[in-house]
């Protein structure tokens, strides 16, 4: 059979060829699929996948065969760094990456590339997320609403008491939460109650101070401050920034 | 493979660009999926109508739900779940579902998708509780069972409880919720009163829960300051408290997991009252501890 210096050609959609080593290249199950079942010795065409765009997912299979077979001397957190640096490329070529990792069926890669464009997604508002991807809307504003409404059981708050949760709020972080302007909020840290307030009361001020009740009685009292902001139709965002006081 | 979200992406002058998030297939974006929420899938709902398509997809919504979901299902009455896409399953266990005489609810994260229980001090036996010298049961809107045992005062303390469910594995923390002084609303302010609140700061109350695998765990607290602490001002009356008994770790749905846990004073020595007892929680330890960057993320 085979030593592992078995060299596999690889020509891409612009007609450009690699030669890479078998280890690496079986790395895309589509690859070694077609290794095992087709012709051994000639070569492999990726039809859908272009020159720069292999070239970079050759270096990544590279690097992950190299550091799994002990040839590089690379960590798992040095690893990890590296994917972090290998996906900070512009969107054309991170989207034609999850393309090719899907179509090539390298499913570290695909997860790497994935979880990436989710990273983009987390934390953004639609419009945000709609400007980030150049995503077209074709809702009518009622129907988006309608949709809004649809999804809304997501975003409501816990308890069903008219109390909102904001859990593990440390001290010297700013932790920010979306509530209505109904509720009350009920700010829980290190599993104790903290406050209980009218969101009511808050909607007319800027900022507040909060007295937080620390969970051990001999740890002076932290002062917090409350900032919030309209996000519009009857929701505010607030934020919750702890200091120690001493 | 399968259909893909595309022409849905334009450039800034509306020609077409490269590759974007609505060209890739259908399975990509079931990938990208798998590393956001449930609130952050639902956000996307709004982004364009195949975004809603994809975000409502039942492969997706599989994998948020807990594994024996059905076994939160079966305490549903079927007509409620019959047809019901997996996403509307899910939003529909989002909410407490009730069991045992409305005694315990059971509900889903809504962003994890764990499994989280809260028991009633209904669901539970209190020693003296048909005595309405010792304990009365006050209708409130601070408990989601809107009941909780106020105790006037009594010298044995104890409050038993057990829960048989098939929780999904985990590692769960159970907590008692407990409220020192008893409250009500006066000219629309809440007001605590402690004129029965004494005997909790002699000696510690203890915490004691066991599962049927045998795991066991305990802690005792005092549930008031005592003299010398109020310099600071007393920080245990007048609030909810979350005190919390222990970790217990279970393996699988099957077998069915029971915990016992309670809450004792029985040092006949001294009287103790001044409580109000609401509720047991039942909830992932990672969820309890995890640091919350606010509720989209």
């Amino acid at each position: 059979m085979g030593s592992t210096s078995t060299k596999i050609k690889l020509r891409t959609s612009d007609q450009k060829v690699f030669e890479v080593e078998k280890a690496v290249a079986v790395q895309s199950q589509t690859i070694k699929y077609i290794y095992e079942n087709g012709c051994p010795d000639s070569v492999i065409h990726v039809h859908s996948v272009s020159g720069d765009i292999l070239s970079k997912i050759l270096d990544y299979c590279k690097k992950h065969v190299n550091s799994a077979a002990g040839k590089e001397d690379i960590s798992p957190e040095e690893l990890y760094e590296w994917d972090a640096n290998f996906v900070k490329v512009d969107q054309n070529t991170l989207f034609d990456l999850i393309l090719a990792a899907n179509c090539l069926k390298i499913e570290s890669l695909l997860d790497l590339t994935c979880q990436t464009v989710a990273n983009m997604i987390k934390g953004k508002r639609p419009e945000e997320i709609r400007t980030t991807f150049n995503i077209k809307n074709d809702y009518t504003i009622e129907a988006e609403e309608a949709v809004r409404r649809e999804n809304k059981w997501a975003f409501d708050m816990l308890g069903g008491v008219g109390t909102m949760v904001i859990e593990e709020l440390a001290d010297d972080t700013m932790s920010k939460c979306v509530t209505n302007t109904k509720s009350r909020v009920c700010v829980i840290a290190a599993n104790q109650i903290v406050m209980m307030r009218s969101i009511s009361k808050l909607a007319n001020k800027k900022s507040i101070d909060v007295y937080k009740q620390p969970q051990n009685p001999t740890t002076p009292r932290i002062k917090e401050s409350v900032k919030q902001r309209n996000v519009g139709t009857g929701f505010i965002e607030l934020f919750f920034h702890f200091k120690c006081k001493m | 493979m399968g259909a893909s979200l595309s022409n849905l992406t334009e450039g800034s002058n509306g020609t077409a660009m490269g590759p974007g998030l609505g060209d890739i297939p259908e399975s990509c974006v079931a990938c990208v999926f798998t590393y956001l929420t449930p609130p952050e899938i639902c956000n996307l709902a709004r982004l364009n109508r195949a975004f809603r398509g994809a975000a409502s997809s039942d492969s997706v919504w599989e994998m948020k739900l807990p594994s024996n979901y059905q076994d939160l299902l079966d305490l549903v009455p079927p007509e409620r779940y019959q047809n019901l896409s997996k996403k509307d399953i899910f939003a529909l266990l989002s909410r407490p579902v009730p069991f045992d005489d409305g005694n315990k609810e059971v509900w889903l994260d809504r962003v994890t998708g764990r499994v989280c229980m809260a028991i009633s001090a209904k669901g539970m036996a209190i020693t003296g509780i048909d005595d309405r010298r010792y304990w009365n049961w006050v209708s409130t809107e601070e408990s989601r069972f809107h009941t909780v045992a106020y105790l006037q005062q009594i010298w044995w303390f104890e409050v038993d409880g057990v829960v048989k469910f098939p929780l999904p594995a985990d590692i769960y923390t159970l907590s008692f919720r407990l409220h020192l002084g008893r409250f009500s609303k006066r000219l629309g302010r809440r007001v605590s009163s402690f004129e029965h609140t004494h005997g909790w700061d002699i000696k510690p109350v203890t915490f004691e829960l066991s599962t049927c695998d045998g795991q066991l765990a305990s802690c005792e607290h005092y549930l008031d300051d005592t003299e010398q602490d109020y310099d600071n001002g007393n920080h245990k009356r007048g609030c909810w408290i979350d005190y919390k008994v222990g970790e217990f770790i279970v393996n699988d749905s099957e077998p069915v997991t029971e915990v016992r846990f309670s809450v004792k004073q029985i040092d006949c020595t001294h009287s103790k009252g001044g409580l109000c007892v609401d509720s047991v929680f039942i909830i992932p330890t990672d969820l309890k501890e995890r640091k919350r960057k606010g509720m989209l993320k």
